[in-house]
This record gives structure tokens, sequence and C-alpha cells, in this order.
């Protein structure tokens, strides 16, 4: 009876349950063009069909060669699209922490506790097709603590999160040098070097203990990061810009410190450090200035209107991504960062465009391995759009979250 | 002969006393620039009274007539010409338009910057009145004089235009214009009233009635200031010199004009981005002399070095370099940035003339100072060396003929 | 429009190579001495997008006195004429921007004030507007001249209508109700008037004049709003007194748009107005991405603006007025047709700033303003290769420093002496900064006031 009971139950557990989501069987969809994505292989597929199952992506192929396994809900998109979402690795929107000065070191805060999911100024992103954010502290201090990496469209934090922690979030120049009676960037690499072999050293004493050839260090919530970063577990996304402050990111924090390291702004001439930055396997990702304007002569370009991707890739990096530090440019016009990024020279030929939007952003913050390209095992966070994902006339026409629909057109009013 | 005597004489340091030379003299010179861009070799200068009698290569010098030999290395040239400078008069004048003002009113000779100007071997200034848009009419004076008159070579030497990109600017030049058409209407009328009774009382034969109709001589219309001015202008017995910023004031100015014709030249203000090189043809074509700073500029936006001053000249505008800073120091270095010009790419004899001829000519003086040709003031420069080498000393200065900053051997 | 096929001008040429060889003058088909000879332009070959709905593809557009005198192919061109190859290009009519800030480089009065060479109106044309408001003036970008610039003057009053100033309000419905009674005495005085000849006139005093412009159709009134309550009171406060209102911000038009087309009103739009509606509320409300979309198919005329009037320099782009494409884009987003967003930035804000007889498209008889891009105008990868202002290129993007490093134009497109006069090459930049304490500046206690 009770056996029965639990069946007949579950059997309408399954009966409700999406298809593509867990426990609600396959989805396939089939668009007329799948913008794969992936970071060094197959971009595009014509006429292509996906397979999600358990809310993640199953298959990806061409109708014609991809057989549909029986029983899966077909959905035909008939003349759109379909992309991995979109990762924008800076932005302050996901709550509302933005910056505790009070210190200037604070690698112990957190923005978890303030973050709120799916909040308004979210939904509009997510109907651009956003789906993943880095939300992080501001640039009010050195070090602003960590950030999270969170999808945009679940309510539930436990759902939404991604990983915690999803960055150790360092500025450098500008911002924290405004703090109290004011700080020059001496005394910030400083705090910075101090705080980072503390940390790197707490975290040799930990991995010694572990290997039970050290005592037990005493716990420091404040140096637990280091620990994540020290195994690669987490990386630091730094907020620089100007050649000099980029240079001292790359050269301070991953050649000395061996850090996993990312630019996380990129503006004016750091371009010009494209070649140390590839040494030291540090991508660019780039927003919410992506143009700089020749003013001599502290930014000297001959004249020239310079794009910082065109920047970068001239000089030969091709870990290029977009972000939009939102709310500085709003969220949802993460894309129109990418196609400002082209315009202003960017070669786009291997549509390295889209890649900046998904896979690479992703790959650089440690989570490629689930998002942001349609292949076997990713969560199946999937963009409906009518073309080109950069151009502003391009419309989002749906968005699913590990398989389940998000936001729907046809159903929910248009939300961007 | 004398000098070295008379400083032997003075053991205690007092202000020398320039040696006094006599009032005919020559002077011997390897090298000399006249001002004109002819150099002379193996000069001989001959002086008398204040003027320049004779110049000329390897010439005769009759016996009795002192003659100074100047060392090899020292080079002779024309005194400089400053045609656009405050230096000497302060004070600060109103903005508007006041073209009946003069600068002249302002003279203070016994201003200590005179004597700093003569030793830095400026013998030629061109005061002009300070304040914007037409604050009056400049003066040329010597850096030499007991009194405002005794120092003046000739007042009213240029009207004073501030030119910028506004309707008010614009309309003072040709509102200044249309006052001058306003006054001439008037004076017509005028006479043409005083024609009708004339008329009237020479038909009349009745004596009695006669009487009472004369009109008397013709009494013309005073002057209206506000109108003399561009009446002067357009008579040709005044010139202006307009400054503008940009380009587009440029155009702006040609279009205030209009299809009025008067002589004038232009000055351009330096800036750090300057866009005045999209007008220069224009400029050219114009034949208006072009008061510039000996100074390079950037093209806007970029790094890119522009030597205006050399871009004007190699279109063939005639050329007047002032100062880049418009005080002792700025006139102790004007040689020197005219070198660095030079260097640039300004071609050397052009140089040469923008610093003392052709402000002459702008300041309507060339028949007077400007070089050093037979008949014009001895005002006349020693120099250590090339004039436009960085570490070119003055070594002696002679204002119409009198030794009156440094020293020379016989 | 017409479009025109002529055979080439054969037999007139013929007509002057026979007294050359019979060794006689010239006869006189040259302009007489002292008339200026006609200045002919020539656009040839480009995909000419007319924005009257025609495309002509690898057509020609010849433009004289600079004003567009034939559209087609094998025309007939004068021997002087001034032509620029596009093939391969496309031709659109000039962008027309209907608010705009620091283009012009002077203030109000800009026959008197502009900057012909104004950075920012580089930037403007390199970004396809060629006409442009600054305050109550209408002009063109004409870079390099001060003539010929002002289109039109006193333009777009605005009329003050919302909610949080009720008393304004009844104040603006005051004087119609005022002028109403006016304009019906007067109408009955022209019925009097025909018995009584001694009648008087019914006097205009107290009678607003800008107001009766509007009730007669001379002008159309602007209003800023964007609420719906105040939106809808627009739409009939304009059909009672018949005027079409022009409303400027509109974002929750797309709830009322039918209310809105039937009072034939037009709207100024940024795409990518955010607000969202207040939350008390619970009908639908706050701004949509469909706006511009819903709008016009209710029958709204709709103009596009992007959210910032100016040029900015501070390296975030896609806002400003150089990125109206972009904008217009957006619209595209919400569901606007192609044709009606590139109207949105050509004809309609030509026709609200009562321009439309000299641009917004290309036609003959209107201004020679078009621009030349390579590819779909509103792709945000296409730039704006030359521009026509008055028969004349007044920008070029290879001879401008700006952007010639993008994409450059095939090799052999210009040469070296066509460039811009940037002075030295760039082979010798130099490296130093140069002295600043040099420059001497008006104003400055040692230099020259």
């Amino acid at each position: 009876m009770v056996a029965l009971a639990t069946t007949f139950l579950l059997a309408l557990v399954v009966g409700t349950q999406e298809p593509g989501t867990p426990g609600g069987g396959g989805l396939a969809l089939l668009a007329a063009k799948a913008l794969v994505a992936e970071l060094d292989g197959r971009q595009v597929v014509d006429q292509a069909v996906v397979l999600v199952a358990e809310g993640e992506i199953e298959d990806v192929g061409p109708q014609s060669e991809l057989e549909i396994p029986e029983g899966y809900a077909v959905r035909d998109l008939g003349p759109y699209w379909i992309m991995p979402g979109l990762v924008d690795l800076h932005t302050h929107v996901s709550g509302s922490g933005i910056n505790d000065t009070v210190y200037q070191i604070n690698s112990g805060l957190r923005v978890a506790p303030t973050a709120q999911p799916a909040n308004p100024r979210l939904k509009r992103a997510l109907a651009a097709g956003v789906t993943t954010v880095l939300y992080i502290p501001g640039s009010g201090s050195n070090m602003g603590g960590q950030g999270i990496l969170m999808k945009t469209g679940f309510p539930e934090y436990e759902r939404a999160l991604v990983r915690d922690p999803g960055s150790l979030k360092i500025a450098q120049g500008d911002n924290p040098t405004r703090w109290g009676y004011g700080m020059g960037r001496l005394l910030m690499n400083h705090h910075l070097r101090k705080v980072i072999e503390q940390g790197l050293a707490y975290a040799r004493g930990w991995d010694a203990f572990e290997a039970g050839t050290g005592e037990e260090p005493e716990r420091e919530l404040r140096l637990d990061i280091f620990r994540e970063l020290a195994a690669h577990r987490t990386q630091v996304s730094t907020h620089t810009q100007y050649f000099q402050l980029v240079m001292m990111s790359i050269l301070m924090l991953a050649r000395d410190y061996e850090l996993d390291v990312y630019i996380d702004h990129g503006s004016f001439d750091s371009y010009l450090n494209t070649d140390i930055a590839l040494e030291n396997n540090v991508a660019a990702i780039l927003g919410p200035r992506e143009v700089m304007w020749p003013s001599p002569p502290r930014f000297r370009t001959d004249g020239q209107v310079q794009g910082s991707a065109w920047g970068f890739q001239q000089q030969g990096h091709t870990m290029i991504g977009f972000n939009t530090d939102a709310p500085v440019v709003p969220l949802e016009e993460l894309p129109l960062q990418a196609a400002m990024g082209t315009r202003y020279g960017m070669d786009n030929s291997t549509m390295q465009a889209v890649r900046g939007l998904t896979i690479v952003p992703a790959t650089v913050a440690g989570i490629g391995h689930r998002i942001g390209s349609l292949e076997r095992g990713k969560d199946a966070d999937l963009v409906v759009l009518s073309g080109d994902p950069a151009d502003p006339r391009t419309s989002v026409e749906q968005v699913y979250l590990e398989g389940e629909s998000v936001y729907d057109t046809a159903r929910d009013r248009r939300r961007w | 002969m004398l000098i070295p005597l008379l400083l032997a004489w003075t053991p205690t340091p007092v202000p020398q006393a320039t040696p006094d030379l006599p009032d005919l003299y020559a002077l011997k010179a390897s090298v000399l620039e006249t001002g004109t861009g002819e150099v002379i070799e193996h000069a001989v200068l001959l002086v008398e009274g204040g003027k320049i009698i004779t110049i000329g290569e390897d010439l005769v010098v009759e016996r009795g007539i002192p003659v100074y030999e100047l060392e090899p290395n020292q080079v002779v040239m024309p005194g400089l010409v400053n045609a656009y400078t405050r230096v000497g008069v302060t004070g600060s004048g109103p903005n508007g338009v006041q073209p009946w003002m003069h600068a002249s009113d302002e003279l203070y000779p016994a201003a200590g910057e005179y004597a700093k100007a003569r030793e830095a071997g400026v013998t030629t200034l061109g005061h002009y009145p300070s304040g914007n848009g037409i604050p009056g009419r400049s003066v040329v004076v010597k850096p030499k004089g007991a009194s405002a008159s005794a120092m003046t070579l000739k007042d009213d030497a240029y009207l004073k235009v501030i030119m910028s990109s506004s309707k008010s600017a614009k309309s003072s030049l040709s509102g200044g214009f249309k006052n001058a058409d306003a006054w001439f209407e008037k004076e017509a009328k005028n006479k043409e009233k005083w024609d009708k009774a004339k008329e009237k009382f020479d038909k009349e034969d009745d004596e009695e009635k006669k009487k009472k109709l004369d009109p008397g001589p013709y009494k013309p219309l005073k002057d209206d200031p506000k109108a003399t001015s561009f009446i002067q202008l357009r008579d040709g017995s005044l010139k202006a010199l307009i400054s503008v910023r940009t380009a587009g004031d440029y155009l702006h100015l040609i279009d205030a004009i209009g299809e009025e014709e008067f002589s004038w030249d232009l000055r351009v203000v330096m800036t750090r981005d300057m866009n005045i090189y999209h007008v220069l043809d224009k400029v050219a074509a114009s034949g208006r002399r072009v008061v510039l700073e000996p100074e390079i500029s950037l093209h806007p936006g970029t790094m890119r070095q522009r030597n205006l001053p050399a871009e004007f000249a190699r279109a063939g505008t005639p050329l007047v370099l002032v100062p880049r800073n418009d005080s002792i120091s700025g006139y102790e270095a004007w040689r020197r940035h005219v070198g660095e010009i030079v260097a640039s790419g300004l071609e050397r004899s052009v140089a040469m003339r923008a610093i003392t001829l052709e402000p002459a000519a702008l300041l309507g003086v060339d028949d007077r100072v400007g070089s050093l040709e037979a008949g014009k003031d001895a005002n006349i420069l020693i120099l250590s060396g090339d004039p436009l080498e960085p570490g070119t000393q003055v070594d002696a200065v002679i204002l119409e003929g009198e030794l009156v900053s440094g020293e020379v051997n016989l | 429009m017409h479009i025109q096929t002529k055979k080439t001008g054969g037999s007139r040429v013929a007509a002057l190579f026979l007294p050359l060889a019979l060794g006689l003058a010239v006869p006189a088909l040259a302009q007489e001495d002292d008339e200026p000879a006609d200045e002919w332009f020539v656009l040839q070959g480009g995909d000419v997008y007319t924005g009257t709905g025609a495309v002509l593809r690898g057509a020609t557009v010849l433009s004289k006195n600079g004003k567009i005198d034939e559209i087609g192919y094998d025309l007939y061109i004068p021997e002087d004429a001034e032509i620029l190859d596009v093939a391969g290009y496309r031709v659109y009519p000039g962008l027309v921007a209907i608010e705009s800030r620091g283009l012009f480089g002077g203030s109000s009065d800009l026959a008197n004030s502009v900057d012909p060479f104004s950075k920012n109106m580089i930037l403007a044309l390199s970004a396809g507007v060629t006409t442009a408001r600054s305050s109550s003036e209408v002009a063109k970008l004409r870079a390099g001249h001060i003539d010929g610039l002002v289109l039109t003057t006193g333009v777009l009053p605005g009329l003050a209508y919302s909610k949080s100033n009720p008393a304004g309000k009844r104040a603006l419905r005051q004087k119609f109700e005022v002028a109403t009674r006016y304009l019906d005495d007067y109408a009955q005085w022209e019925i009097d008037k025909k018995q009584d000849k001694d009648l008087k006139e019914p006097s205009d005093k107290g009678v607003d004049s800008s107001i009766l412009r509007y009730m007669r159709g001379e002008a159309r009134p602007v209003f800023s709003a964007s609420e719906r309550t105040d939106l809808l009171e627009i739409a009939r406060l304009a059909q009672k007194y018949g005027f079409r209102p022009i409303i400027n911000g509109c974002q929750e038009g797309w709830i009322v748009a039918d209310e809105l087309g039937r009072a034939g009103a037009s709207a100024i739009i940024t795409a990518r107005d955010r607000s969202t509606k207040a939350e008390q509320l619970v009908r639908t409300g706050g701004s949509s991405i469909e706006n511009a979309a819903i709008l016009h198919r209710a029958g709204v005329s709709v103009t596009i603006i992007p959210s910032s009037a100016g040029i900015s320099l501070g390296g975030i782009v896609g806002r400003d007025l150089m990125h109206l494409t972009i904008e217009a884009g957006f619209a595209v987003r919400g569901g606007l047709s192609e044709k009606a967003a590139l109207d949105g930035i050509t004809i309609e804000p030509a026709r609200l700033l009562g321009v439309e007889s000299r641009v917004g498209s290309i036609e003959i008889g209107k201004d020679a303003d078009m621009i030349v891009t390579d590819g779909d105008i509103l792709h945000y990868q296409t730039f704006v290769q030359w521009a026509v202002v008055s028969g004349e290129v007044v920008y070029d993007k290879e001879a401008e420093l700006f952007f010639a490093h993008i994409r450059p134009r095939p090799e052999g497109s210009l040469s070296p002496e066509e460039r811009v006069d940037s002075g030295e090459e760039p082979d010798e930049v130099i490296e130093e900064v140069p002295d600043d304490s040099g420059s001497s500046d008006e104003g400055d206690g040692d230099s020259h006031p």
C-alpha cells in the first residue's frame, strides 16, 4: 500500500517535472543554428538539435546526424538560434553589498550573505540571456572581499549558487586611493603583499597539517580564502586598468605569488601588457569601457580611437572576454559590450565575440567544466535568440537554466 | 681708449654708466645680419647723429673716424622689434569696443622694465592697449626717453581687435563699419541741408532777407568716436591687428569683415592644440602678416609636432614672431626660442626677418627701424655669437647711435 | 521620387568637338565669367537606400549646387563634376538627431558662433549624423563652413504637462478653452461680417498665440511625459482641441498606444529607457523594450534618440549620439521594423523639426546630405566611410585619424596627399612631453590678453 502510494506520488512528481530538468525526462531542442562556442573546437552547428536531460546537455549535433532518443519532448524553435547562457564576471547587482571601506584589506569579507537571487535588476538581465554572474564587492577598498558565482534566474540561494568563493576581489589604483587620508600605490601594494604572504603561509601550514607533517594551525577566517587560492579552487579577479597597474597585477599576483588571476577592466593602455599577460596565463575580461580615446600625453594613440579588445587581440591575446561592471553598464547590455569591442576593431571572424561572452569568462573563472558552451555534461543553461547575440536587434526568446524554462516570451511579458 | 681708464677710476661697484660713443663712428664686424635676410661679412657700418650713414662689405673708413673693431666671434644684427607687448606698461583695460583709446596714454617712461628690455636687445616695442574686444590703438616706443613723447616713435600704429566666434565680437567689427556708414550719411545730410540753405541764400535778392538766410560757413559734423576709427580704417590712415584662436574664429572674422577693405594683419593666439592649420592656405592667399610665437604645437589628439610658423612661412605668409612670454624673461629667451623652431624647420632668413624688419613693417616704422640700412636709426645689437644659438649673450646694445647696454672696445 | 535614366550626353559632347576640330573658338557653352559655375557632385555605383522605400542597387546620385538633381542609372555626368566612386558601399540619407549637445562648438546663434572644425562635429559625422537640433536651431553638420548651416530656428518649444503639477495642467486646459472660444467667435464673425461690414473683429487679447498656432495646425506642441495618466490626458486634450501632440519620453506609451494613435501623436523615444512600474499598482506599468514597436503599430510616428544627446569621450560606448543607430537597433529588438527604425532617425525627426522638405531622405530637390557606409547601417560593425553635406564630402573615415585603423578601406582608395593635413609623419612622433610652461594663454598675468 505504502509502496503503491509512493510510486503514485513519484509518478505524479515525474509527471509534473519539465522535460530536461532532473526527473523530467529528456528534451530535444531543434534550432536553425547552435552556437556551440567550444573554447578550441566547434563553434557552430547549423540545423542543430540539442539534447537535454537531467538539467544537463546530453549532446549537440546536426539534426541530420544526431538521433533524438525515444520519449524525448521535442521543441522546434523554428528559425531561432540557441547558445550557452552568457557569463559576466564583474557585476554588483545581485545584492546589496558593495563596498566596505573601513579597512583596506578585507580578505575575509564575503558578499554571499548579501545576495538577493533573482532580484528585479537581474530579471532584465536574464531576459537578455545573462545566466551566470560573478557578484563581487566594489573597488572602494584595495582587497574588497570574496565574490560568489551565481545563476541569475533561480530565486533560491542554494540553487542559484555556482561557487562560493567565486573569487577574491582586488582593486588596484584610483578608487582605493580615495580612502581616508588618501593612500598611494606604494602602501596598497605593500598591503597586498603582506596579506598574501600571510595567507599563503597559512595555506602551507594547513596543507602540512593535513599531510600529517605539521601542527594544526590556528583558524583565521580572514585567511581561509588563501587556501582556496593556493589550491587553485578559486581565482583573483582584479579591478585593474592602465599600463602600470595592470603590469603590477600580473607580475605581483600571477608571477610572484602564482595565483590564478584575470584582469577585470583592462581599459585604456592596459593592452600594452599582453606579453606578460600571456606569459603568466592572465586573461582579459574587458569592460565597462570598451574604448580608449586619444588624450595625449597620458594616453597616446596618435589620434586613434582604440578598442580594448582590439588592443589585446592585436598584441596576440586570445582569451578576451567582456563584462559590464553592472550597474555602471546595465547587466542586460553585456552583449552590447561584445558588439562594441567588435565594432572598435576586434576581429570577429572566428566568433571571438560569442566566446568572449560565454566560454572564455567561464573557463577563466574555473567553471568551464560545467558552464559556457553547448558540450556534453555541462549545465543546460541555454539561450534561444533570433540571431547574432551581439547585435542589439537580436531578441532573446527563451532562457533555460539547467533545463528549466525560466523565461519565455510566449508565456512571460517580454522584459528586454 | 677712454673707456678702460674711466673704469679704473671707480673701485667701488657702482652701476656702470655705459660709456658714451662719439657722434660719428664706425663699427667693423666679421658677420652682420641686416634684417632683410642679407648677411654681410667683413661688414663696416658708419653711424652719425644716431643714424646709419653707410653700410657695406670691407668699406674704407676715413681717417679720424673712431673705428670699433669687434671680436671675430661677435655678430651684429638690428635691434629686436617686439610688435605686441605690454612690458613697461601695467594696468588692465575694460572689455568692450573702445577704438578711440590710446595705449600711449599709459606710457610711464621711468618703468624699470625698459632698461632690462634694452639689455635683452629689444630696441623697439609696440605697446597694445589691454582688454578684450576692440580696446584701442597701439603705440610704438623706443625703450629710452625722459618723456612719453620722447619715447614715442609712432602713435596709433594699429587698432587692436580680439575676434572670437560670437555675434558680439563679429558685430563689434561689422557694427563699427555700420557706424561709419551712419556717420557719413548724417554728414551727407548735414552737407545737403547746408547746401540747400546756401542755394536759397544765393538765390535771394532781397538784402534784408538775405542776411537772415545766411547759413554761414559750413560746419562739419563733430566726429563720432564710435565711427572715427572705422573711417580711418577705410581710408587707410589706420590699420588693425586682429587676434584669433581657432580656424573657426578666422572664418567668422572673414565673415564679419564681409566686403570691407582695409589693411590688417593677423595674430594667432598660441594654445597647446591648435587647429589654425585648417585655414592656412586661406591666410596665405590673403597676403596678411601673421604674428605667432616661436613654439612647436601638437596636432590635436596626437603627439605629432607641428611647426606652425614654418608652415605659414612656407605657404608664403609674411611672418612676425613675438616672445613666448610677454615678460623680461620672455624677452631674454626670445632669440633662443626662435633658434629652436629654426632647428625644427623654419627658414633662418625668415626667422631673422620675423624679429626685426617684419614687425617693424607691421608697426609702420620700417622707415626708421628694423634693419641695418642707410638712413635708418642706428639700433644695433652686438652679440657674442650666432643670434639664434642658445648661450649667445648680448654684448652691447646701441640705440639711436648711443650705447645703452654693455660695452664696445676700440 | 522619380527614377530617371538618361543617355550619356554624347551628342552634346560631339557638338563641342566639332568647332574645335575646325579650329574655331569653343562656343559659349561655358557660363558667363561673372556667374559662378554650377557645382556638380556624384556618388557613383552604390546601393542607394533612398528612405522612401525604394532601394536602387549600383545606382548613381547626382547633385547640383548642393541639391539632389537626379538619382538613377546611366546619368549624364558633367565634365567638371566631382565623382566619388562608392561601388560596393551603401548610400543612406544623412541621419537626423532631434536633440544634440555640444556638436557645434558654439552657443545659440550658430551662424555666428559655430566652430566648423569642432571635434564633436567630426565624430557625429563619423556616426552618420548630418543634421541636428541644438537648442532652438536646426543645423547641418557642414564641417569647414560657417555658412549654409542653419536650416531653421525657433523649433520645439516645450509644454509642461505632468501630474506632479496639476495647477499647470489646469492652466494649460484653460488656455485651450480661451483659444477655442476665440476661434469660435472669429469664425462667427467671419460669417456675420458679411451682413454687417462694420462689425468689429473679436479681440485676441489674452489668447496665447502659441496655443492658437497649435489649434490651427501651424505648429505642434511638444510635451514631456512618460506616465500613463499624463499620456492619456494629452491624447484626450489633443482629440478635443484638434492638434497632434509630440511626446518626448513616452515610456508608458505602449500601454495607451491606441489612444495615442487616435490622437495622431508622434513619440520621441529612447528604446533602452528603463523604469519599473510603481510597486503598489496592479495594472501594467513601467517601460518596455517593445514601446516603439507597439506605438508604431498603433499609428504613432516614432523618432528615436539615444539616452545621451552629446558625444561621450569617457570610454563607455554605445549610449551617446555617436551610437544613434545602436539605439535604433534596440527598438528593432523590441519588434519595430527595420524600415521604421531607420525612418525614426531620418525622416521622422526631420518632420518633427519641420525640415523634411530639405533632409531626411534621398529625393530629388532635397539637400545632398548623404552617408556612405560599408554595410547595413543598423549593424553594429558598420562604419560611415564618407559623409556628404550640401553636395560636398565633409568627412572621410580614411582621412581622419580616429577610425582609419579599424577595418581600413582597401589599398589605393586614398592617396597620401588626400589625407587630412596632420603635420609630420608618425615616425617622427616626439617622445618627450613638450614644456607646458611655454604656451601663453589669454588672461595669464604676463601674457597677452
